[in-house]
């Protein structure tokens, strides 16, 4: 059992690693055969050109080299944490709804119809401090909670396929926003389509405010930890947990299944509807986006990666986060592009996904084990008789 | 050169869960023998097979065949070797004829289509031979599960199989059936077949095997002619130790209803009637046994009594009241124990200790204020396992990792310890072991004394007769006959009314309540 468990995480690592060998070969190859020169001299000039490309990748959102001393790079830790906060946040909710096997992807659309709603306190409400911070989340929560409810009542009451509107409410989510926005709440002095600003008291206190690093990520990981203990020591997350392992044998305990797969995918709406209006009031202080962040996506790929376990969602999403901002960092300092990090997200997937992969490795151990069980019980069989 | 046809020298089968299936097996078959494979369920037997057959790969371990040692074994070998199997499922298309079944693979051809008449003729000669008669131009779905049997046989035959394995052949036959049975299996000896006869049923071996070889725990315990041997010591070898095999019964007197049933009708997904207008009551301290083969309406009508499936038609009621989900009706006192015990009665992935819970987790005795107290669930796991004898490494082990008869422990663990008025046991021995049957029946019994009403179905009418109070018979989902008095009924006569071949008028009948 324990070893079936390490086993996932050395898989987890190893299929990191076979990303990244990758994306090394990848950028070597980008950097090969440009120029006319000679062949050598063309392999050491790729090679030397990946190998700056892979440390800023690697590195970059920890340490920087000013003036050919490396020191630590505050920027880039900054973004790194506070870029992962709304991935970690959709993670979990995403975690929480597939643990019911409940293939709800309306994270994205959830969050996005959750910041517009959300926007409407951040500039309205009293400017009661804290209160009014509160109350812009909760709203937040709330109308990510109604807009879940849509496809979630859909299944229970029509059977109608939640991964197939849960997709579509996506859209409707991001044109009605934008059209709420433009029509309601729409700064008429800015140059492009944004919103007013939100009030001062609509924020998130600082951490370190010269680089904007908000309390986001404190709420994020207080979360996960939430999550995990509803999930895996309340009644609620039993019956979660049992209805998405087996649905008949839920109902033949007496579990309401219906109700139960209704009441996750709301409570994911929620989770997910706050994922937007955290990094909004606490890094941009309006509402900006003209499409969908794509949070919600990444939700998906944090929750696979994590097992869908809220309390391994932050590591995930922070590594996430990390080969994201560092890629950012090559991109502007090398003639890499950014979007190598595309490919590795998908490579990553793949193998954490891929059942088979290792699997043989593990059969071995397993067998081995019991080999070694099997032959100790004949042992004592034969002495007791 | 020995006589045996086959030979498993050292056969080791470890499952990638871990789980050991054979430990070590030598097995031998004689040329033109009825070899009978005995064990308990998860003793190995099925697995030998399949790894005999082709259908596994040992771990470890060779198979010599009509004296050459085989290499990069599989199931398209073995047919080409002249190895049959007999699957406890049949393997047949309902929707063909018995000689497209038959022939199935291995068609003759006339150009592009098959030459029918060429595959009839054939097919008959070797129907003759053999002494098995079908009837070639019937559909399957049409023809009893005794012919579906010989149909499985002929297609052995046809593809030349000189060893055919039959693998609990007669779990799904009525008695007049498995004695036809037998009687095909010798004519199939006399003409120099080998037959490997696995079963439980220790009456059947005596009846039929020459040898037998006896698993436990995956490995060898015993092998022997039957003639030297009696049931008891064939038993004794199966279980380790010697089983006491009649269940003591007091009297008790059946009190008020419990379960009333009313004109109930069921029609199915397929548009096909499988209740028609039943009516009958169960009493507490009664055990109301169920007949029936397989596909009679008795799997509907518990899925209806259960709260699984709607009431189509009819009226259930429970304690005089009416429930319509099996929420309500456990929370009313009735337990449950289903016939598929993986597909229903247990979530795998999760824990023993959590399985044990399912249906009172959110008493107060496992969780205050919405959260779980594990230490109260773990305490409960560990006395079920110790009560019920349920074998595992540890009480957070997923289900999965437990064995069949394991399983089905946890299953009763939980239901015969809920507190219940009512028990619906379906099929709640099938496919385990005769020591665990034997103590689920033992408590059956015991809750009938405590005045506990219960519904029994079970496709082992030995068991039924000697556990149930008074019995009915399904029949095409009608009742055709019911017995109050189980001293006169034995096995033949209930297979008879189970077949069609008899059935009570109303009066005889008479009072279901």
């Amino acid at each position: 059992m324990k070893n079936a468990k390490k086993f996932e995480i050395y898989r987890t690592v190893f299929a990191v690693f076979i990303a990244l060998l990758l994306g090394y070969i990848i950028i070597f190859m980008t950097n090969f055969s440009k120029e006319n020169t000679d062949f050598l001299i063309g392999l050491k000039n790729a090679f030397d050109k990946t190998n700056t490309a892979f440390r800023y990748f690697l590195t970059s959102p920890l340490i920087i080299e000013r003036k050919g001393i490396p020191e630590f790079n505050i920027r880039g830790f900054i973004q790194w944490i506070n870029e992962s906060v709304p991935i970690i946040i959709t993670g979990i909710a995403v975690s929480v709804v597939f643990t019911a096997k409940q293939f709800n992807i309306g994270a994205e659309g959830q969050l996005f119809i959750g910041a517009v709603a959300a926007s409407f306190t951040a500039v309205y409400f009293p400017g009661i401090p804290v209160i009014h911070s509160v109350m812009v989340i909760l709203t937040a929560a709330l109308s990510g909670a109604v807009w879940a409810s849509v496809p979630a009542v859909m299944k229970s009451k029509l059977n109608a396929s939640e991964l197939v509107t849960s997709l579509m409410m996506n859209y409707v989510a991001v044109f009605t926003g934008l059209f709420i926005i433009k029509t309601f709440l729409r700064d008429p002095s800015a140059g492009q389509l944004v919103s007013l600003p939100y009030a001062e008291t609509a924020g998130l206190w600082f951490l370190n405010s010269r680089f904007k690093w908000h309390i986001g990520i404190i709420i994020a990981i207080f979360m996960a930890i939430l999550f995990w203990f509803i999930m895996k020591k309340t009644t609620w997350g039993y019956s979660v947990r049992v209805v998405g392992n087996n649905e008949k044998f839920a109902g033949y305990s007496g579990i309401n299944t219906s109700k139960t797969i209704f009441n996750v995918q709301v409570v994911s709406g929620a989770i997910a509807g706050t994922a937007g209006i955290i990094e909004l009031m606490g890094y941009h202080g309006r509402f900006l986006w003209l499409n969908g962040p794509g949070y919600g996506w990444d939700g998906i790929i944090i929750a696979t990666l994590a097992g869908n376990n809220p309390i391994f969602v932050p590591f995930a999403g922070l590594f996430l986060s990390y080969i994201r901002v560092g890629a950012k960092t090559m991109g502007r300092y090398t003639d890499t592009p950014p979007e190598i990090v595309s490919i590795l997200q998908a490579v990553i997937i793949l193998l954490v996904t891929a059942e088979a992969f290792l699997a043989k490795i593990k059969e071995k151990s397993v067998i081995k084990e019991a080999g070694k069980f099997g032959k100790n019980i004949e042992k004592a069989g034969e002495s007791n008789e | 050169m020995s006589d045996n046809i086959i030979e498993m020298i050292n056969i080791w089968k470890i499952y990638s869960n871990g789980f050991i299936a054979n430990r070590g097996i030598n097995f031998s078959v004689k040329t033109g023998e009825i070899h009978g494979l005995l064990g308990e369920n998860g003793a190995g037997k099925s697995t030998l097979m399949n790894i005999l057959f082709g259908f596994e790969k040992a771990t470890e371990g060779k198979i010599i065949y009509k004296n050459s040692e085989v290499h990069n074994y599989n199931a398209d070998r073995a047919i080409n070797m002249g190895i049959g199997m007999v699957h406890q499922h049949f393997m047949l298309v309902p929707s063909l004829t018995v000689v497209e079944n038959i022939i199935l693979g291995i068609e003759p051809r006339k150009g592009f289509s098959t030459d029918i008449t060429k595959a009839e003729k054939f097919v008959s000669e070797e129907m003759k031979k053999y002494g098995l008669p079908v009837p070639l131009d019937e559909k399957i779905k049409n023809i009893t599960v005794g012919m579906r049997q010989r149909v499985e046989i002929l297609k052995t035959l046809v593809r030349g199989a000189d060893l055919i394995i039959l693998d609990e052949p007669t779990a799904v036959l009525t008695p007049q059936e498995t004695s036809e049975l037998f009687t095909a299996l010798r004519t199939l000896t006399e003409k120099g077949k080998t037959i490997i006869f696995i079963t439980h049923k220790l009456g059947e071996i005596k009846e039929i095997a020459d040898r037998i070889t006896v698993l436990r725990k995956g490995a060898v315990v015993g092998n022997a002619q039957v003639n030297d041997l009696t049931e008891k010591d064939i038993s004794k070898m199966m279980i380790g130790r010697d089983v006491e095999l009649k269940i003591k019964k007091n009297p008790v007197k059946a009190g008020e209803k419990i379960m009333e049933i009313k004109n109930l009708s069921f029609t199915g997904n397929d548009g096909i009637k499988k209740i028609k207008n039943i009516s009958f009551s169960i009493r507490e301290g009664e055990i109301t046994g169920i007949a029936g083969i397989e596909g009679n309406g008795q799997t509907e009508l518990v899925s209806v009594i259960t709260g699984m499936s709607a009431i189509q038609s009819g009226e259930i009621k429970f304690m005089d009241k009416n429930y319509d989900n099996t929420e309500k009706l456990r929370k009313a006192g009735m337990s449950y124990i289903p016939a598929d015990r993986m597909e229903i009665g247990v979530s795998e992935n999760n824990s023993l200790e959590e399985n044990l819970i399912s249906d009172r987790f959110k008493t107060k005795e496992f969780s205050k204020f919405g959260i779980l107290s594990y230490k109260t669930i773990k305490n409960n796991a560990l006395d079920k396992i110790k009560k019920f004898d349920i074998r595992t490494d540890s009480y957070k082990s997923p289900v999965k990792m437990l064995s069949g008869g394991n399983i089905q422990k946890a299953v009763v663990a939980r239901e015969f310890t809920s507190g219940a008025k009512f028990i619906v046991a379906d099929q709640p021995t099938r496919g385990i072991d005769i020591a665990a049957a034997d103590f689920i029946r033992r408590l059956l019994v015991k809750e009938r004394e405590k005045k506990v009403g219960v519904l029994l179905v079970s496709a082992d009418l030995t068991e039924l007769i000697e556990v149930s109070d008074r019995i009915i018979v399904m029949y095409k989902g009608e009742i055709t006959a019911k017995f109050d008095d189980l001293k006169k009924v034995d096995e033949s006569v209930l297979g008879e009314y189970m077949l069609g071949i008899k059935r009570m008028n109303t009066e005889e009948i008479g009072d279901l309540e």
